[in-house]
């Protein structure tokens, strides 16, 4: 039947004379923007039947190897009969092992058991309107993808990947790129839960230092996501040593002090950085030199940012080394512009005494012109 | 006598004079505004001497003149808050003026008047790109595109004082020769021909005030003259003290940045956001063709004041607007 | 009458006195202005630095330096010099020289750039903010601006 289908396209039975499009005028507006489309892929290729006659009829006749809208647990395979044959699609560079992936993922494998509630192929990049990855307008774009799970997921995540997709930063993860785009994970990672040190490498080479990792592997925490969430992913903040620390340790455990110092460590660095570069701005702002000021905040900053993933090791000492490198060098930072708020003091100091004398002038000048006044009178 | 004390009787025989009436606190504020240019032109030749008017150099000359030159930063603040308390008092002189109806009789003065009005606003102008930052740079960019949209005269415009039709090296140290070398000789002519009109033709007083004994002679009012350039000094020390001169980052022709023009142009910018390109520029003329017209226009007390506070009331709105929006 | 004159007398005499403190104030403060400082001429180091010798850097090798208050790779390639911020664009960490892979690489995330400055991979997004470079006699020097 398949072979059939290939052969009928092969022969040339393209566009030219495709009079499916006439009757089934709401698709045509789709499928021509489509890539097949493009490509010459027809209606044929999927759907059989004969184009090349308007009675319906003999279009849609068994001997023309019609065979309707395909059943969905039938989709994979027959999107498969072209896209799995490596000679088909060498013309045009795909890939051929998205059919092998899906079958290795969750949706594959449900479907194999017949649970056709999963996504198949025409979920994610639509039946007619099949655009390339690369096209803004195709709803396997990287842009788009978290609206394409949605339509049967609910993880609209509001966190931090989303943000950064929301901008336009092509870096920034969507759905496929944790959990693959037809397998179950990207490739190079064991399982989803370990995706994340594919980009954060940093902290994963200090987790898997830290003793967390064979705690957590034992019992199939998840790594990452027990403390920072899966899907919504907040930015950052210190307060989650108060809250995710107690999700497995007692509240007055050491585990939990260990948490609240590097707490302690990470924020009072933070607070030296900020207030040091706020300063450093007021006085850049006031054409005062800090080029000298300027250099030692960068240091600072580089040793601070070098201890966010480092404290995933929850080394103390290694982490107390950077933050307190970082914020020795923002109070000295904040030493030297505050001394410049002191140049400030003295001046107006000066002013008054300016001031001071410029108002005995002006009494005497008006004493004077009094007493001239008086004269003529 | 010797020489020294034969000045001294002449001056002080001058001083005992005596002075019409009605020379009250409004009539000295040209005085001071003269004070004022003084100040501007004393500390603008301080500047000079460490200026470097290059577009290679004259940033960092500012940052020099700011960070290492002692008081460098008192001579800046008091230039830049003294020019901007020079064009208030111009301002304010000139309203003066016209709502006192004090230009009849006097309408060459007047047109002085407004000239020198237009030559502190050159003086703002050629005077703001000096620093060389971001502000100053991207500021005066915009009137240069403004200009450069209107047909024939805006090329020319453009060739004389920009030097060529970017904002570049050449522009800069032409906006530097204008502003220490053109326009000062300019302002002190005509502020000398102003002066002297007014001692030839009196001032100006009502009808009615003729008739009042004076009590003062010029003396006094040198003296009263002297308490308020006394205060106006003052006033221009602190506002340097205390509201030190902001840089913003050195002027970078790659990156641009939208600026908004110091308050005594914003009624022009506003009128330009208005009724864009050469309409604009050709509206704005007007109106400072009807400045110079004002005299003949007002010839009727009540017109005048019509005139004058619709005038005041389209300025502000503009300048509201290009605040605002 | 006299006393009157006396008093005249004596407040016209403090008047030309203030005036005359008043004058040699500003007299004084302008002669401060006009010793120049001490650091002669305005600090060109802004516009302009000296690096180092030609032969102090060999083939393949950096050196860092602070340039206005800014690190910066001066680097000796095989096509000449280039000088680049040492300043990461992801996230302001300061980039690594390796001299066995010729690339610039961020101890933060990993950020990795080329010699021409340009992002190999990693998260940045931006590539590194560059410096004109000039060879004069055999010293190099650094300047703002692009190569």
């Amino acid at each position: 039947m398949i072979l059939a289908l290939a052969l009928a396209e092969l022969t040339g039975r393209a566009q030219e004379q495709n009079f499916c499009l006439v009757c089934h005028s709401e698709i045509k507006v789709d499928y021509l923007e489509s890539i097949h489309a493009a490509f010459n892929v027809t209606c044929v290729a999927c759907h059989g039947g004969d184009p090349t006659t308007l009675d319906s009829r003999a279009a849609h006749a068994l001997e023309a190897f019609f065979r309707g809208t395909p059943q969905r647990a039938e989709i994979p395979e027959l999107c498969a009969s072209c896209h799995s044959d490596p000679m088909r699609m060498k013309p045009y560079g795909l890939r051929t092992d998205q059919y092998a992936e899906y079958q290795t993922s969750r949706h594959g494998k449900l479907l194999a058991q017949g649970d056709t509630r999963v996504a198949v192929c025409t979920d994610c990049h639509t039946a007619h309107r099949i655009l390339p990855a690369w096209e803004p307008r195709s709803t396997v774009h990287f842009e788009n993808i978290p609206s394409t799970c949605a339509r049967c997921h609910a993880q609209r995540d509001q966190g931090v990947h989303s943000a950064a997709l929301a901008k336009g930063n092509t870096k920034a993860p969507t759905c496929a790129t944790c959990h693959g785009a037809h397998g179950a994970a990207p490739p190079g990672v064991e399982n989803v839960s370990k995706v994340c040190g594919m980009c954060h490498l940093a902290e994963r080479t200090h987790f898997e230092s830290s003793p967390h990792k064979k705690s957590m592997d034992a019992q199939n925490i998840g790594e990452c996501a027990s403390c920072h969430g899966s899907h919504t992913i907040e930015p950052t903040d210190r307060k989650l040593f108060d809250t995710v620390c107690t999700n497995c340790h007692g509240a007055d455990s050491r585990a939990h002090l260990v948490g609240q110092k590097i707490k302690t460590l990470l924020l009072a660095a933070d607070e030296s950085l900020r207030e040091a570069t706020h300063l450093l701005e007021q006085a850049q702002q006031r054409a005062v030199d800090v080029s000298a000021y300027r250099s030692r905040l960068i240091e600072a900053r580089s040793y601070f940012l070098q201890a966010l993933p480092v404290q995933h090791s929850l080394d103390i000492p290694h982490i107390e080394e950077l933050t307190r490198r970082a914020k020795s060098i923002a109070d000295d930072v904040r030493g030297g512009l505050h001394g410049f708020q002191g140049v400030m003091a003295i001046r107006l100091l000066g002013l008054t005494l300016v001031w001071v004398f410029l108002l005995l002038l002006m009494i005497v000048i008006y004493l004077a012109l009094r007493e001239r006044r008086g004269e003529h009178l | 006598m010797s020489a020294f004390a034969r000045v001294r009787e002449l001056l002080s025989a001058e001083l005992r004079q005596i002075a019409p009436p009605s020379v009250g606190f409004w009539q000295i504020l040209g005085g001071l505004t003269l004070f004022l240019l003084f100040l501007e032109i004393t500390t603008g030749i301080l500047l000079m001497v460490y200026y470097r008017p290059s577009a290679d150099e004259a940033y960092e000359s500012v940052f020099y003149i700011i960070n290492d030159v002692q008081l460098g930063w008192l001579i800046h603040g008091m230039h830049r808050w003294g020019a901007q308390l020079f064009i208030l008092l111009v301002l304010v002189h000139l309203i003066r003026v016209y709502f006192a109806e004090a230009y009849r009789e006097r309408e060459l003065n007047w047109v002085i008047g407004v000239v020198l009005l237009l030559v502190v606003g050159a003086f703002a102008f050629t005077g703001t790109l000096l620093v060389w930052d971001q502000r100053a740079f991207w500021g005066t960019d915009a009137v240069r595109r403004v200009l450069a949209e209107i047909p024939i005269v805006g090329r020319a415009i453009l060739y004389f004082l920009w030097g060529g039709t970017e904002l570049d090296a050449n522009a800069l140290l032409r906006f530097y020769v204008f502003h220490v070398g053109l326009l000062p000789w300019i302002a002190i002519g005509l502020v000398m021909v102003h002066l002297y009109l007014v001692s030839r033709q009196g001032i100006f007083h009502k009808a009615e005030a003729q008739e009042q004994q004076s009590a003062q002679t010029y003396g006094d009012i040198v003296l009263r003259g002297l308490i308020f350039v006394v205060l106006s000094f003052g006033i221009v020390l602190t506002l340097a003290v205390i509201f030190p001169v902001e840089l913003s980052g050195r002027a970078d022709p790659l990156t641009y940045q939208s600026v908004k023009p110091p308050w005594y142009f914003l009624p022009a910018y506003g009128l330009l956001k208005l009724v864009p390109k050469a309409a604009g520029v050709a509206l704005a003329s007007l109106g400072v063709l009807g400045l110079f017209a004002a005299p003949w226009l007002g010839r009727n007390s009540w017109v005048a004041w019509g005139l004058g506070m619709l005038g005041i009331a389209t300025v502000a709105l503009l300048a509201a607007y290009g605040w605002r929006w | 009458m006299t006393e009157k004159h006396e008093r005249r007398t004596f407040l016209s005499k403090l008047l030309g006195g203030a005036l005359a403190v008043g004058v040699v104030g500003v007299i004084g403060a302008v002669m401060a202005y006009l010793f120049p400082p001490e650091r002669r001429v305005f600090n060109p180091a802004r516009r302009r630095m000296r690096v180092a010798r030609a032969d102090e850097i060999p083939l393949g090798k950096g050196k860092q330096v602070l340039f206005d208050g800014e690190p910066v790779w001066v680097l000796h390639l095989k096509g000449g010099w280039s000088a680049f911020s040492a300043i990461c664009t992801h996230q302001g960490c300061i980039v690594h020289w390796d001299e066995k892979r010729l690339i610039l690489s961020c101890p933060c995330h990993g950020g990795l750039f080329d010699t021409n400055g340009n992002v190999l991979s990693g998260l940045p997004r931006r590539p590194l903010k560059r410096f004109r470079v000039s060879v004069v006699r055999d010293e190099i020097f650094i300047g703002p601006g692009e190569g």
